[in-house]
């Protein structure tokens, strides 16, 4: 009779208008394609219970609308998420322009701490691409998020993103790296003074691999390796640190 | 001769003991002469009978078919069962129903009985046809000390009877601590689940057994559902079991979670779950903080979702307001330690005991966020038509035909084409959903605001409105106002706060009055009855002491004696009434009292109430002080006439259109003074309707009143006997004097009526209404016969009863409900009622007027209206009857409030 579950974890679901996120979400809780969806009014709620490393988690999930005249309103739902899907379009560089805004967001309303995993959805649509997987890519490890392309038509990493999302915080939880309890309170909370200078850390990691122009040529040519070891990552610093180690020595 | 001694001495033996001696030939005869023996033990007797009788001790008799062994073990005869056991009789023999000697004695708990019957040789585990056995018996009446003895015996203590339940099931069920302990320690199966699934635990639950489950869980009992899925916690709070609850969260403290997310669930009980919410809150200050907290998150989560336009606004509505209502409970209730109920956390969100409303804020921020949205988009659509720039994105959202915004933009080129950029023509594209923010939203908004204020005024002090709130409504005010006019339901489903607070109140005032009748009925005598104990208590049976005990021949005084020796409180629960020496009580004799008593406080022989120029109506007598004792007595009439008005009693009582002004607080006007002197009235028309410069009238801002007999003037402002009245001023003056013959001249009787009358109603409620509706409230609607109506009604200006107008009418006017014809009654005639002797004598301005229909040529759309002065209903000549009945009916529903139409 009564709903039972290990976690609750609040998901948002941003990004400019018009990038899918409605269908997104639709796909992820229905398993199919939303015809003829409407521009979000305010923010929209779905849910489900997932299986993640053999516990049960509820996503709660806040789908919210793109459109500027909401903003004020969808902002108010922030507090307290664990975990963000943030949308762009990739047939549109508008959206993607736009994703700093919304990052910046995010990681001030909701929590510094926030998993956030970049969806550049309609990937269906690449005849009409106007964003590269590789600037994308390149966009995620700067600003610190996983990233998919995602196509809410086809369903092709929908669940994965979700469930990679989910999966992230719970590695979190489990580290001690983030506190369930005052997770779901809707209670701000400060970062834990010991993960601060290792995201730093990895920040300038990073920025020394990536600028190298060895791996970025590397990195044209075999994508979805690339894509594959970004996939396995959790942003877990340690494992993330050990990830990059895997792919040097790929090169 | 021997034969006779024999025989003699037989005798003498059954005379002294007064019994036979002799047991009949025939099993059956002999069987109902041991029993009555056997059941008192007589031992002796029956041993003495059963000697040399060739009975047979297993005979079975009766509809159950038992033996006697049954009998002494059920009885509890261990000596005959002794004795019978001797001589042969089976201890397992079964009954009809499957039971053995040991069953019986197991479910009676005889002792002694039970370890005879195991020395010889009872089966412990025999089951009777419903798969009972002995330590079943023993454990649904948690014979502990007998299962001891017993259960070394039973092969099997988990043994099942039809349902799969085992002893543990029953002992658990009934809540027998030591049984338990004992099946347990004997090595029942802890977890056992019967044919449904249900464990011991299960059970304990069920039945709200608190130490059972306490032991149970000790013992490390598994918490498990049945096969529905039903889990001991379901079963807890569906009973109400706080206490029981209380200890499963102990043990599993993530049934903490659970039991708060049920609040979401509307399949479960509200008062169950709150009263299980309220005992746990209460065990300590962590839980209270606890509980609170989580019950502020799901409240938040939940008004989240309600403002989710794809969720279901009932479903949604319902559950977060069903949340909040607990929240507020427990809330109020405060923690269990009686030093920190003082505060009540007046000081924001500084107090430890206010931090529970912290979640909530985000719940109100996101309210507040969408409130101002709606207000700023309703500010662009205004800003838009002042300017008249066209195509304003947000605006044709708004618009409320969906098909006109694109039809705005198409016309927009022709008007001001300069206007249209780019992104405005992109305009309906991107809001091509169309459809309009605030119908959609407005509803699930105000269920918000309904939480929001229910939490701001749990934290007040009872009847005053939190300055938060009120600081909300005066910020949204404009939005607040949009919402009801569009939607006025949302007014009596909603906004509950604008009757406990006046202040906000008249803020709504003319949409609220805009409301049918009936609606703002519903919204009255809810919000009268809130907070009284629930209906069922009606049936409660009448303490001799809260009768209304009135004596008949002196009813008037002696009611008033009675009332007042009765709390308001009390009168309000409910009033039973019986006439001194009268047998009669019930609702019969209530409306019996009302009836005869309100005709009373109308008798001229208290001088109380005055009869008005039409006879039928009443109005307080300006004289009234030669009653020395009158303002008591108007104080009780105001009681009465509430009281009546609160058990929704009728009265039968007309009063005066301006004393129901008076009571419902609304200024009188100088066409109420008809109702006390029509000749002055039509004098006072006459001098607004005329230009009084040159009549040399003389008059001054006072008049000249007969008080007993001496000419006193009086004036009717400071200095009023020097102010000429004149051309500019007559209006003021009309009032002036208006009020002066009308209210001023009673004022005292007035206030005390109204002190008497809002001790049961208050005055913000019966604001709702007008004059009429008061009326129709206090004595009811009137009976109207239409076959008289239409023989008394007159025609003019081209009507007469031949013509399809008239005769489409009156098949309309049948039609009618009863509330109808007296809404076209007060319509015509301005008052509701029929005078008495019926519409032959229908009273106009001056004299018998009756009612009469006259011709209007009719244009398009054009309502009925009437003169009421002289009964005239002006009818426009429709074409057909529906548009006839069409109009009619909007006439009534809009036009007979008030003197729009008059």
């Amino acid at each position: 009779m009564s709903e039972t579950y290990d976690f609750l974890f609040k998901f948002l679901v941003i990004g400019s208008a018009g990038t899918g996120k409605s269908c997104l979400l639709h796909q992820f809780i229905e398993n199919k394609f939303k015809q003829d969806s409407n521009h979000t009014i305010g923010v929209e709620f779905g849910s489900r219970v997932v299986n993640v490393g053999g516990k049960t988690v509820k996503l709660q999930i806040w789908d919210t609308a793109g459109q500027e005249r909401f903003r004020s309103v969808t902002r108010s739902y922030y507090r307290g998420a664990a975990g963000a899907l943030l949308v762009y379009d990739i047939t549109s560089r508008e959206t993607y322009n736009a994703l700093t805004n919304w990052l910046t967001d995010a990681r001030t309303l909701a929590s510094p701490n926030i998993v956030i995993i970049l969806c550049g959805n309609k990937k269906d649509l690449d005849a009409d691409r106007e964003v590269t997987f590789l600037e994308a890519s390149r966009f995620a490890q700067e600003n610190e998020l996983m990233f998919l392309e995602t196509s809410a038509l086809t369903g092709e990493n929908v669940e994965e993103g979700f469930l990679k999302c989910a999966r992230t915080i719970l590695n979190k939880i489990e580290s001690g790296e983030l506190d369930p309890e005052r997770m779901g309170s809707g209670m701000g909370h400060t970062p834990s003074p010991r993960t601060q200078p290792l995201l730093l850390q990895l920040q300038v990691c990073l920025g020394v691999v990536v600028s190298s122009s060895n791996l970025l040529r590397h990195l044209e040519t075999s994508g979805s390796l690339f894509m594959k070891s970004i996939c396995t990552l959790n942003l877990q610093p340690l494992s993330f640190a050990s990830g990059l180690a895997v792919m040097e020595r790929h090169l | 001769m021997e034969q006779l001694n024999v025989q003699l001495n037989r005798l003498t033996r059954s005379l002294r003991r007064a019994r036979t001696v002799e047991l009949p030939e025939d099993n059956e005869t002999a069987v109902y002469t041991l029993m009555p023996m056997v059941m008192a033990d007589q031992h002796r007797s029956v041993s003495e009978l059963l000697l040399n009788s060739k009975f047979d001790v297993n005979y079975a008799f009766g509809r159950v078919k038992r033996s006697l062994l049954h009998i002494a073990a059920n009885c509890g005869s261990v000596e005959c069962l002794v004795l019978l056991l001797k001589r042969g009789a089976n201890p397992n023999y079964q009954d009809i129903s499957g039971c053995t000697p040991l069953h019986l004695a197991a479910r009676n708990g005889q002792k002694k009985c039970m370890g005879r019957l195991l020395e010889y040789n009872a089966d412990v585990n025999i089951c009777n046809n419903e798969g009972l056995t002995a330590i079943h018996w023993l454990a649904v009446n948690g014979r502990t000390e007998l299962l001891h003895d017993l259960v070394q015996h039973v092969s099997n203590v988990d043994v099942e009877d039809a349902m799969g339940q085992t002893a543990l099931h029953v002992a658990c069920q009934n809540g027998h601590k030591t049984t338990v302990l004992c099946l347990l320690d004997s090595g029942a199966d802890i977890n056992r689940p019967n044919v449904s699934g249900a464990t011991p635990l299960y059970f304990a639950c069920s039945h709200g057994q608190r130490d059972t489950a306490q032991i149970l869980l000790l013992r490390g009992a598994k918490y498990l559902p049945d096969k529905n899925g039903v889990t001991p916690l379901d079963l807890c709070v569906q009973g109400g079991y706080g206490e029981t609850c209380e200890i499963l969260i102990q043990h599993h403290g993530r049934l903490f979670q659970t039991l708060i997310q049920m609040t979401q669930n509307e399949d479960i009980k509200e008062n169950m779950l709150r009263q299980v919410l309220e005992h746990v809150s209460q065990q300590n200050d962590s839980n209270y903080q606890r509980i609170l907290t989580s019950l502020a998150e799901v409240a938040t989560t939940n008004g989240h979702k309600l403002l989710s336009l794809s969720s279901s606004y009932e479903a949604q509505m319902k559950s977060l307001l069903r949340i909040v209502r607990i929240f507020c409970h427990v809330f109020r209730l405060g923690p269990s330690s009686p030093n920190t109920g003082i505060d009540m956390g007046y000081n924001g969100n500084k107090t430890p005991r206010s931090q529970v409303f912290k979640p909530l804020e985000l719940l109100w921020h996101s309210l507040d966020e969408w409130l101002v949205l709606i207000s700023t988009e309703l500010d662009r659509k205004c800003g838009d038509t002042a300017s008249s720039t066209p195509g304003s994105d947000i605006a044709s959202l708004l618009l409320k035909q969906r098909e006109a915004s694109p039809s705005d933009a198409a016309d927009a080129p022709d008007i001001l084409p300069s206007t249209l950029d780019p992104e405005e023509v992109m305009t309906p594209k991107a809001y091509v959903d169309g459809q309009d923010v605030i119908s959609m939203t407005a509803n699930r908004l105000s269920a918000v605001i309904q939480a929001f204020y229910m939490c701001c005024s749990c934290q007040m002090p009872h009847g005053m409105t939190s300055p938060r709130f009120i600081e909300f409504v005066c910020k949204h005010d404009e939005v607040l106002k949009c919402f009801v006019t569009r939607n006025p339901k949302i007014i009596f489903n909603h906004f509950h706060f604008l009757l406990e607070c006046p202040e906000l109140m008249s803020r709504f005032m003319h949409i609220i009055k805009g409301q049918p009748f009936k609606d703002r009925c519903e919204w009255f005598y809810e919000h009268l009855l809130a907070g009284q104990p629930d209906s069922d208590m009606v049936h409660r049976p009448v303490n001799e002491n809260d009768i209304l005990l009135i004596h008949r021949e002196s009813i008037f005084r002696s009611s008033c004696e009675v009332v007042s020796k009765f709390t308001n409180e009390k009168l309000k629960q409910g009033i039973a009434v019986r006439f001194h020496g009268e047998e009669g009580m019930g609702q019969g004799v209530v409306r019996e009292w009302f009836d005869i008593l309100s005709n009373e406080i109308i008798n001229p022989d208290y001088a109380l109430f005055t009869q008005s120029a039409d006879g039928t109506t009443f109005q307080p007598n300006s004289n009234s002080s030669v009653n020395p004792d009158h303002l008591n007595y108007f104080r009780f009439a105001g009681q009465i006439l509430g009281l009546a008005l609160y058990h929704r009693q009728l009265v039968n009582i007309y009063f005066t259109r301006s004393f129901y002004k008076h009571i419902l607080g609304i200024p009188v006007n100088y066409q109420d003074v008809s109702s006390i002197d029509p000749e002055y009235a039509k004098n006072l028309q006459w001098i607004l309707d005329n230009d009084i410069s040159d009549l040399g009238l003389e008059l001054t801002f006072s008049v000249e009143t007969d008080v007993f007999g001496a000419m006193e003037e009086v004036p009717l402002k400071p200095g009023g006997s020097s102010i000429q009245v004149t051309q500019d001023n007559k209006a003021e003056y009309v009032q002036l004097v208006t009020e002066l013959r009308m209210t001023r001249a009673i004022q005292p009787q007035i206030n005390a009526f109204l002190q008497g009358f809002h001790t049961f109603i208050p005055a913000s409620l019966i604001q709702l209404f007008d004059e009429y509706e008061l009326e129709l409230l206090l004595s009811g609607m009137p009976e109207i016969d239409v076959m008289d109506w239409k023989r008394n009604t007159e025609y003019t200006s081209g009507y007469d009863l031949e013509e399809p107008v008239i005769q489409w009418f009156w098949e309309v006017v049948e039609g009618l409900t009863q509330e109808e014809r007296v809404l076209l009654l007060q319509f015509v005639t301005g008052s509701s009622r029929v005078p008495h002797g019926g519409f032959a004598f229908l009273m106009g301005g001056s004299g018998l007027q009756k009612f009469t229909i006259a011709a209007v040529p009719y244009t398009s759309n054009l309502l009925p209206t009437s003169s009421t002065c002289i009964n005239m209903l002006k009818l426009p000549e429709y074409p057909s009857k529906d548009v006839l009945r069409d109009r009619l009916l909007v006439a009534l529903h809009c036009g007979s409030y008030g003197y729009t139409m008059a």
